[in-house]
C-alpha cells in the first residue's frame, strides 16, 4: 500500500524516473507492493490508483464497455504478472471476436505464461481452474451471466487458493445493484485520449486520469 | 495429419509414439515389420512437447522445428538401417518409404520439405503397383462398396501394361494425368489410389496451426467420429483401408449394478472404485498412459450407449489414484453430454427405462509411455528435474485434461498480414523472443502490431456504413496481402481507426474493390 505519508510532488517524479528506469522511494515501495504477490501494472498512474496493486485473494470488477480500449489497462496488468513469471489464464467470453495474439505481445505480454480459453460460462466450464492453484491471475472477459453463487464461488476460491480474479464486464458498473464479492469495482471511461478511472466499490478516490500512451511506455 | 511410415530392425514399439498404428505387409521384404502410425490423437502432447525441447535449445533450427524433434523420438539413423517417412496421407508415407529403401537411404524424411515433397512420386510402377496390391486385399476384407477383387486386379494389370507401352517409368511422369481420366479408364479404386498419390501435403505452418486447432477444438466430437476411421481429411471418402492394430488383451471392467442409477451423484462413487481397478489392470504392464476409455452404458430397457471419455494429453491414470478426479471430470462432462440429465419429473413418474443396470470400462487408446527423448546424438536426455518449464507445461497438460475446453497458447510468427500473424503455439513464443522479427518499411513486427486491436473478428465483417464525416479517422497502415497465396491477385487493404459516435473504437479496412470490411475491435 501506498502510505499517504508519500509526498504528491516526489511521487509525480518518481513516476517519470521510473519510466526512465530510476527507482526511487515512491517507486520502490509501489514494487514492494507487486513484490509481495500484488497484480501491478505497467503503468505506474495505474499503480498509485489501485494502491499499488491488485491483491491476491480477490476478486475485481471492472466495467469496460466494448470498443472503449478500456481492456489495454487490464493488459497492462497482466503484461506485468508475466514480466513477473506468473502464470495467466484470460478467459474470452466474446463468442465473435478472437484474440490476436501479436498485439498482445507487442503490448509487452510474455506468450508463454498465457493462457486462453474461449467461454462464456466461465465457472460452469471452468470449475477446475478455480478448484486448484495453477494460475496466479485469471481475468474473466465478458462473462455471459454470473449470479451470486458464481460471485461467491469465484471470491471463496480466490481467497482459499490466493489467487486474484479480474471480471471485466461489458458495461459501466451501477453503485445500485452492488456486489459485495468483489473488493474492487472500477468504471473506466474512455476519453478522448485516454481512459478516466472511477471507483464504485473500494478505496475512495478522485477519478483518476490515464493517457494511452502513458500504459506500456515503461515496458517497451 | 501425420502418418508415420516407420521400418526398422531394431526394437521399437509404435505404442511409444500414438495408439493408433496398423502394420503393414507381412514381412515379406525381410524381417523388419513396417509400421504405420497415424500421430493425430497425440499430435497437441508432441507439438508441446517439441516446444519444449525447442525452447531448452537442444536444437536451433526453428524451421521443420516438429519434425526435427520427431526426428529424435524414432530409432532410424545413427549408423543403423531403420528408414522413416513422414506424410500427410498414409499412402504417400509408404511410397516414400518404398522410394528410400529402393535407394538405400537410411534415417527420417518429412514431405514438408523439398526432397520428401517430390519422394513419394519417385517410386516405381512395381513398388506402387505392390503396394496397390495390398491396399485391394485390404478393402476386400473391409468389404469395400462396388469392390471386386478380381476386376481391381485386372484394371492394375492394364494399367500397369499402358505405362509400360506408353514408357512412363514412375507416377512422377504421369503428374498431368488428370484423376478422372484415370477413373474412366481403371475403375474407382485406382482412382482413389491416384488422388493419394498425388494429392500435395500442406505447409508446414499451416499445417500444424491448422491440426492443432482442429485438435484442441473438436477433440470431443472430431476425434470419436471421422478422425478415428482412418479418413484423409480433405476427402470425404475413406480412401486408405486403415486397418487399426488390435490389442492383444483386453483391458477393461464390468460392473452390474444392484439398483438402476440415474444421477450424476450416485455414479461417480462407484465409477471410481471401476478406474481403481482398471489402474491395479494398467499398472501390471507399467508405463502406460491413457488417452480414451469408452464407458459402455447397458440401460435398463437394454438399450446401450458406448460414451467415450477422452484425455487431450496422454494421462497416468494410476497417479491419480484413489481419487481419479481427471478421469471422472473427462467421464462427468461425457456422460452429460451423451445422456441427458435425469429430471427429478423422471424420477416422480416412475420412468426408470433410461437408468444405468450395467456398464463396462475400457482403456481404448493407450500409449507406451517412455520418459526418454534422444538428442542430437542419439544418445538419452533425461528430463532435468529442475526445468521449471517442463514441470509447468506438466502441469498446464493436467489442468487441460480436466477440462472440456482447451487451454490455447499462441505464438507469433514473422508473417505481416493480420490473420497469419500467429499460429497455435508450440512454444508461446513472443516477439521479445523472436530471432528475426520481419521488417517492413523499417518498421518490427512488434510496432505494426502495437497499433493493432487486440481482438479481431475471425472473419471480417462487412461494412454497410459509409464513413461518416462526423467520426474520428485515423489512418494506421496499408497491408498488402501475400500475392503468391492470393492467386496472383495483390489485395491491398488501407485499415483505418475509427470512433463511432458511441465512442466505440473500430479497425475498419477499405479493400482494393473499395468496399470496407469492419475487422476488429478496440475493446
Amino acid at each position: 500500500m501506498v502510505t499517504s505519508a508519500v509526498n504528491p510532488i516526489p511521487e509525480k517524479l518518481a513516476e517519470i524516473l521510473g519510466m526512465r528506469g530510476v527507482q526511487t522511494g515512491a517507486s520502490m515501495q509501489l514494487a514492494d507492493d507487486q513484490a509481495a504477490g500484488g497484480h501491478g501494472s505497467t503503468c505506474p498512474q495505474l499503480n498509485r490508483f489501485l494502491d499499488g496493486a491488485l491483491v491476491p485473494g480477490s476478486v475485481s470488477e471492472w466495467g469496460m464497455p466494448a470498443g472503449h480500449g478500456a481492456r489495454e489497462l487490464a493488459l497492462s496488468i497482466v503484461a506485468q504478472a508475466t514480466l513477473r513469471h506468473q502464470l495467466v489464464l484470460w478467459v474470452n467470453g466474446n463468442e465473435s471476436l478472437d484474440v490476436y495474439p501479436p498485439a498482445w505481445s507487442a503490448r509487452g505480454v510474455d506468450l508463454g505464461r498465457l493462457r486462453f480459453v474461449q467461454s462464456g460460462r466461465p465457472v460452469e466450464m471452468l470449475k477446475p481452474v478455480f478448484l486448484e492453484r495453477l494460475f496466479d491471475l485469471i481475468v474473466i472477459d465478458c462473462p455471459k451471466h454470473l449470479g451470486a453463487d458464481d460471485w461467491a464461488f469465484l471470491a471463496r476460491q480466490a481467497r482459499t487458493l490466493d489467487v486474484h480474479v479480474m471480471v471485466l464486464q461489458d458495461f459501466l458498473l451501477s453503485g445500485r445493484r452492488g456486489n459485495i464479492w468483489a473488493r474492487v469495482r472500477i468504471n473506466c471511461v474512455a476519453e478522448m485520449r485516454g481512459w478516466q478511472l472511477k471507483t464504485v466499490r473500494g478505496p475512495a478516490h478522485e477519478p483518476c486520469h490515464i493517457e494511452r500512451s502513458w500504459l506500456f511506455s515503461a515496458s517497451t | 495429419m501425420f502418418y508415420l511410415a516407420i521400418q526398422t530392425s531394431s526394437a521399437f514399439n509404435p505404442e511409444t509414439l500414438s495408439p493408433r498404428f496398423m502394420s503393414w505387409g507381412d514381412g515379406r521384404e525381410g524381417d523388419a515389420t513396417t509400421w504405420i502410425i497415424d500421430l493425430q490423437p497425440v499430435l497437441p502432447y508432441w507439438m508441446q512437447q517439441a516446444g519444449l525441447v525447442g525452447q531448452a535449445g537442444w536444437q536451433h533450427v526453428r524451421s521443420g522445428h516438429f519434425h526435427n524433434f520427431l526426428r529424435q523420438l524414432l530409432p532410424v539413423g545413427e549408423g543403423g538401417d531403420g528408414v522413416a517417412f513422414l506424410d500427410a496421407n498414409p499412402w504417400r508415407a509408404l511410397l516414400g518409404l518404398g522410394v528410400m529403401r529402393e535407394r538405400g537411404l537410411c534415417g527420417f524424411v518429412s514431405s514438408h520439405n523439398a526432397l520428401g515433397q517430390t519422394l513419394p512420386l519417385e517410386c516405381s510402377w512395381q513398388a506402387w503397383f505392390d503396394h496397390a496390391e495390398q491396399v485391394g486385399e485390404l478393402w476386400f476384407a473391409a468389404g469395400r462398396e462396388r469392390f471386386n477383387l478380381q476386376v481391381f486386379r485386372r484394371q492394375m494389370r492394364q494399367m500397369h501394361q499402358a505405362m509400360e507401352r506408353l514408357g512412363v517409368r514412375r507416377p512422377m511422369d504421369l503428374g498431368a494425368m488428370n484423376a478422372m481420366a484415370i477413373r474412366r479408364r481403371y475403375g474407382a479404386a485406382l482412382h482413389d489410389l491416384w488422388l493419394l498419390t498425388t494429392a500435395a501435403p500442406k505447409t508446414e505452418t499451416g499445417l500444424i496451426a491448422g491440426m492443432t486447432t482442429g485438435m484442441t477444438t473438436g477433440m470431443t466430437t472430431g476425434m470419436t467420429t471421422g478422425l478415428t476411421t482412418g479418413l484423409i481429411e480433405e476427402t470425404e471418402s475413406p480412401l486408405f483401408p486403415w486397418q487399426s492394430w488390435q490389442q492383444e488383451a483386453w483391458i477393461g471392467v464390468r460392473r452390474h449394478l444392484d439398483a438402476p442409477l440415474m444421477e450424476w451423484e450416485s455414479i461417480e462413487a462407484l465409477l471410481r472404485e471401476d478406474v481403481d481397478r482398471l489402474c491395479a489392470l494398467l499398472s501390471k504392464q507399467g508405463g502406460e498412459r491413457v488417452l480414451s476409455l469408452e464407458w459402455r452404458v447397458v440401460f435398463l430397457d437394454l438399450s446401450s450407449l458406448s460414451i467415450p471419455v477422452r484425455f487431450r494429453h496422454p494421462h497416468d491414470l494410476p497417479a491419480e489414484s484413489p481419487h481419479h478426479r481427471t478421469a471422472l471430470l473427462q467421464a462427468c462432462y461425457a456422460y452429460r453430454d451423451a445422456v441427458p440429465a435425469a429430471t427429478s419429473d423422471a424420477v416422480d413418474l416412475g420412468v426408470y427405462e433410461k437408468a444405468i443396470g450395467s456398464w463396462e470400462l475400457v482403456v481404448t487408446e493407450k500409449i507406451h509411455w517412455s520418459p526418454v527423448i534422444r538428442d542430437l546424438f542419439g544418445a538419452c536426455v533425461e528430463s532435468s528435474s529442475g526445468d521449471w518449464r517442463r514441470h509447468l507445461q506438466e502441469k498446464l497438460q493436467h489442468m487441460e485434461n480436466r477440462l472440456p475446453v482447451p487451454l490455447q497458447a499462441y505464438e507469433v510468427n514473422s508473417s505481416w498480414v493480420p490473420g497469419e500473424g500467429y499460429q497455435t503455439g508450440i512454444s508461446a513464443r513472443s516477439y521479445a523472443d523472436s530471432e528475426s522479427e520481419i521488417n517492413v518499411h523499417g518498421r518490427s513486427g512488434r510496432e505494426i502490431s502495437k497499433g493493432r486491436p487486440m481482438f479481431l473478428y475471425s472473419r471480417p465483417r462487412p461494412w454497410s456504413q459509409p464513413p461518416n464525416r462526423s467520426s474520428v479517422w485515423e489512418f494506421c497502415e496499408r497491408v498488402m496481402e501475400k500475392w503468391w497465396s492470393a492467386g496472383g491477385k495483390a489485395i491491398q487493404r488501407d485499415y483505418y481507426r475509427l470512433q463511432d459516435d458511441q465512442q466505440r473504437s473500430m479497425w475498419v479496412f477499405k479493400d482494393g474493390a473499395g468496399k470496407w470490411y469492419v475487422h476488429g475491435m478496440y475493446n
